[in-house]
């Protein structure tokens, strides 16, 4: 097992949560993934995501009262848990060291290939 | 809320599946996704959209899942219902195997029976307003018999359409008579489904015109719209519209040529008409005018009301138009016409002239009865076999209960078991009836399918099915679950769980299958007594051929003469009916010192008929070939010599009047009685007539030709060649009269073969009750048996003891069966006007049959008790 399970798109959703801060809800979620991604979002994979991280207790939510233009519906915010935080400082992490570890040659050397 | 402008299904379908705690916030979500697209691209695609959205929302996150914690306490038993079901129904595997194949045929031949008879109830309901339509049809006496027939003068019904209100239209047919020929360029088929129609054909019932204008396709003489199986046959691949068709009486050789404006698809199988060529009515009365077409007025008449009108008020009227219009038939032969719903033509139509042999609603009646009894007894079966089966299971009943478990609820387990096991056995019922069904059908002579028309009849069924398995579940579900928790568990396993009303179930079972198999052997026996009525000669050997054109005919006494040059063709004689077929023809005869005429049948024979046939003369003379009897001779038999009151020798040269008319003949000989029809009449008075002028000459149907059976074969070939050689053309059948007899009472074999099969099921289904009351009353008595042993009782002395039982219950079962079948088969035979005895030997048969079964099948359970090593049974306790 994963010491942090966080598939790439749930990672995305994260770090869009805590990009958004308070104002972190379904569909502002969706269009900002949208706008910064240039990708397109459906509800049902975003809704999904959102309950797969709040089940492993990356993400928490409450909810607040209905607005107009949702005819009334709640809006259902979700914050970063603590948690959650170490999960996405571990991926940055092993990223990192990834990244680190590669020496300068390797992108010169496919580079060479290609010509 | 006024911005509630979003489109409500795609939500709706959403709150179905979507959990319940996720569901406002996804709404919300979707709610400003939709006014988003809305904005952008219109609200077209934005409902596309929405509803794509509300797919992709179907993940296994979102989803409700199948058992949540909301679900009722009720579906957790249910599945735990389900379970022991299975679980038992695994472990008695030959149980389970027997009480599945006992109601699985029990079902088949309810399906099957149902299936036949949803067809038979289906005819002519295909036409839109089969409500409305009727058939106009004729009642008239002639003399003190009244006869039905359906064509009758069609000027009348134009009256009835024109003088009474409340018909909307009608219209009339008129079948060809006889064999047609039709012939295209050099093509020649042989037809016999041909009629004159109306134009408005079409218009009046539903046939389906594929090609032509239903207005317009019958309105010009000498056209014709034929069926699409027919435009296939003269038409291979080519449009069959504006090719001519030349229509020819194969009899007489009269024809006429017709233009093909229509194709109209085969009439379905459940109408009672079936004609291939509508010919327009117009070319018929042109032809008509030009040369006679034999009764050409007299057509089959049908009217269809206006909306709303009932037919009683429409016949109330319709004697006037008979006393304004036909009074000389009103008056002297008490004429009357009657209209007759469409849909009720093919089951309680039997006049004369019908345009087809029609069904018969007691047939469809006797089949639902045999049905209905076999299922009864198989539902019987089952609850036996669950009574005997669960008595073993009164132990678990017992734990069951002492752990805590309601009555309610245990009855609820063996209603699952009971309803899993009719559910299963109707499946197995439904492919068993799907293999079946060619033989059925060749049986039947129809082509039923399971097909989705049935469907609702197969729901039905399986809807009663499945009730009638609950209710069969529920007796043995309150016996069982009424013992007490500790006898139950004290006992040694075996409970006498109603032991009485099983006896009584299966001896009522028995007692139907003794019904059914009494009623067997006396139809059998009538049958054989018809089939084998004693001939003077041999009927193998004699073989009719109709005339089947007018050259034959008119060359009779050449051809008779060519025969006869062959060696092995012994006689020959020219008649108008078959020997076996039914007399029809009669005259009103006046004699002296009688008032009225007295009717009496007819048949027009030649002078070698008698002697073909071996029958003797009484008194006086046979016809001379070529003499002036054919004017005005007559011979009687015996029979009509009784009804006139004159002895055979004094009568001949009596002088007889026909009827009002003035002619008179003269009696010349007295022929013993014979039976000229077959054995469903009793020998009538009757007198023969001669051809052989241009008189009578019309009445030569069959030519009938006894012959040397050594050379069948090759002298049938030489006899057509002869045949050939007059008339080229002519079509040449025959049929040898062994066969017309055996022919003449397939109803009666018919008849018999459904009760065999219904006397083998209802004895395989009581078989099976014995059984299983075999069973549980030998473990019942295991213990006394032991001890019988023990105190010195044979084998023998223990078996018989054991078997005492089931001779008693075979016994009650025939003494209840024995008078209903009695009843029942003297009601049948009344119908005939020779019939066997229902001898004691038939009740004494079945008593014995109805023994040997049920001791045998309990022997399988009696024997092993009675060979049982005693120490074993008592050793238990």
């Amino acid at each position: 097992m994963r010491k942090y399970p966080l598939g790439e798109f749930e990672e995305v959703v994260m770090l869009t949560v805590g990009v958004l801060t308070d104002k972190a809800y379904g569909f502002a979620i969706k269009q900002a993934i949208e706008g910064r991604l240039s990708r397109s979002v459906s509800v049902g994979a975003l809704q999904s995501a959102l309950i797969r991280l709040e089940d492993k207790g990356f993400l928490t939510s409450y909810e607040s009262e209905g607005t107009q233009e949702r005819a009334g519906r709640p809006k259902k915010y979700f914050r970063i848990t603590m948690e959650g935080k170490k999960a996405l400082e571990f991926v940055r992490a092993t990223r990192n060291s990834l990244w680190n570890e590669i020496p300068a040659t390797a992108f010169e050397l496919s580079g060479a290939k290609k010509k | 809320m006024k911005n509630e402008k979003h489109p409500k299904p795609p939500f709706l379908v959403l709150k179905w599946f979507c959990r319940s705690e996720f569901y406002p916030a996804i709404e919300g979500d979707l709610i400003e996704v939709y006014a988003l697209q809305l904005k952008k691209r219109g609200p077209f695609q934005a409902y596309l959209l929405l509803c794509k959205e509300v797919l992709l929302l179907l993940r296994k996150e979102v989803i409700k899942p199948v058992y949540s914690v909301e679900t009722t306490a009720n579906t957790i038993m249910l599945h735990h219902y389900l379970r022991l079901a299975i679980r038992n129904l695994r472990k008695q595997k030959s149980y389970s195997l027997v009480n599945l194949f006992g109601l699985s045929v029990a079902l088949v031949i309810a399906l099957l029976v149902s299936l036949y008879i949803s067809h038979e109830f289906s005819y002519d309901n295909f036409h839109e307003d089969s409500n409305r339509i009727y058939r106009v049809t004729k009642s008239y006496f002639n003399g003190d018999k009244k006869v039905e027939t359906v064509p009758f003068r069609s000027y009348l019904l134009e009256h009835i359409r024109d003088e009474i209100t409340g018909v909307e239209s009608t219209t009339t047919l008129k079948p060809f008579s006889g064999n047609q020929v039709i012939q295209h360029q050099d093509k020649t088929i042989s037809e016999s489904h041909i009629t004159f129609v109306e134009d408005n054909f079409f218009d009046f019932f539903n046939f389906d015109l594929i090609q032509g204008n239903k207005k317009s396709v019958l309105s010009k003489p000498y056209t014709v719209v034929i069926s699409s199986s027919q435009a296939q046959a003269v038409f291979p691949s080519q449009t069959a519209v504006g090719k001519e068709i030349t229509i020819k009486e194969a009899f007489s050789g009269r024809q006429f040529v017709a233009s093909v404006t229509g194709v109209f698809a085969d009439m379905p199988e459940n109408s009672h008409m079936h004609f291939d060529y509508l010919v327009s009515m117009a070319t018929g009365e042109i032809e008509n005018k030009k040369e006679r077409i034999y009764s050409f007025p007299l057509k089959y008449g049908y009217l269809k009301l206006s909306p709303g009108v009932e037919i009683a008020a429409v016949a109330e009227q319709i004697p006037k138009i008979e006393e304004a219009y036909a009074p000389r038939f009103y008056a002297t032969h008490d004429m009357h016409l009657h209209p007759q719903p469409l849909a009720s033509i093919h089951l309680q139509s039997n006049m004369e002239n019908e345009l087809e042999t029609n069904g018969d609603v007691r047939q469809v009646y006797l089949l639902v009865g045999i049905a209905g009894l076999i299922l009864m007894i198989a539902f019987f079966n089952y609850i036996n076999l669950t009574i005997a089966n669960s008595s073993l299971r009164e132990k678990e009943v017992g734990l069951r209960k002492s752990i805590g478990a309601f009555r309610k609820q245990l009855i609820g387990q063996f209603l699952t078991e009971s309803f899993l096991n009719t559910t299963a056995a109707l499946f197995v019922a439904i492919i068993l009836t799907y293999f079946l069904l060619p033989n059925f059908n060749a049986f039947t002579g129809k082509t039923l399918a399971l097909s989705g028309q049935q469907i609702e009849t197969i729901a039905l069924l399986a809807g009663i099915v499945l009730l009638a398995g609950l209710l069969s579940g529920f007796y043995p579900a309150l016996i069982l679950t009424k013992v007490k928790p500790a006898t139950a568990m004290k006992s040694k396993g075996i409970g006498k769980g109603g032991m009485i009303p099983r006896r009584l179930l299966v001896t009522l079972q028995m007692g139907v299958a003794v019904f059914l198999m009494i009623i067997t052997v006396v139809v059998f026996k009538q049958w054989k007594m018809l089939q084998s009525s004693k001939f003077s000669f041999n009927t193998e050997d004699i073989i009719n051929i109709p005339v089947s054109s007018l050259t034959l005919r008119d060359n009779y006494q050449v051809l008779k003469q060519e025969l006869l040059q062959n060696a092995d063709v012994l006689a020959i004689t020219g008649s108008n009916k078959n020997f076996i077929s039914p007399l029809t023809s009669f005259n009103g005869l006046t004699v002296p010192g009688h008032e009225d005429f007295v009717n009496i049948y007819r048949a027009v024979v030649d002078a070698d008929f008698f002697s073909l046939y071996n029958k003797k003369f009484i008194s006086g003379r046979n016809f001379v070939d070529h003499s002036t009897d054919s004017l005005n001779s007559i011979i009687i038999n015996q029979s009509a010599a009784k009804l006139v009151g004159v002895g055979p020798e004094e009568i001949i040269g009596m002088k007889v009047k026909w009827g009002d008319d003035d002619y008179t003949s003269e009696i010349i000989g007295v022929v013993e009685d014979f039976q000229f029809q077959s054995m469903h009449s009793r020998i009538v008075p009757m007198h023969f007539q001669t051809f052989h002028s241009q008189r009578l000459a019309d009445h030569l149907k069959v030519i009938t030709i006894k012959l040397d059976s050594k050379n069948f074969a090759s002298t049938l070939a030489q006899i057509e060649s002869t045949f050939k050689k007059l008339d080229e053309k002519a079509l040449f059948s025959f049929s040898i009269l062994d066969y017309e007899i055996g022919e003449a009472y397939q109803k009666e074999l018919r008849f018999g073969q459904i009760f065999m099969g219904a006397t083998f099921f209802s004895l395989l289904l009581a078989a099976l009750g014995i059984f299983g009351i075999a069973a549980s009353s030998t473990s019942l008595r295991r213990k006394e048996i032991s001890i019988r042993k023990v105190l010195g009782a044979s084998f023998l002395r223990v078996l018989f003891s054991v078997n005492r039982e089931f001779v008693v219950l075979a016994l009650a079962a025939n003494i209840f069966a024995w008078p209903l079948a009695y009843l029942l088969s003297e009601k049948w035979l009344s119908n005939f006007a020779y019939k066997v005895d229902i001898s004691t030997a038939v009740f004494i048969s079945t008593l014995g049959t109805s023994l040997t079964i049920a001791i045998l099948t309990a022997l399988f359970w009696t024997y092993r008790s009675a060979a049982a090593n005693p120490t074993k049974a008592l050793n238990e306790s």
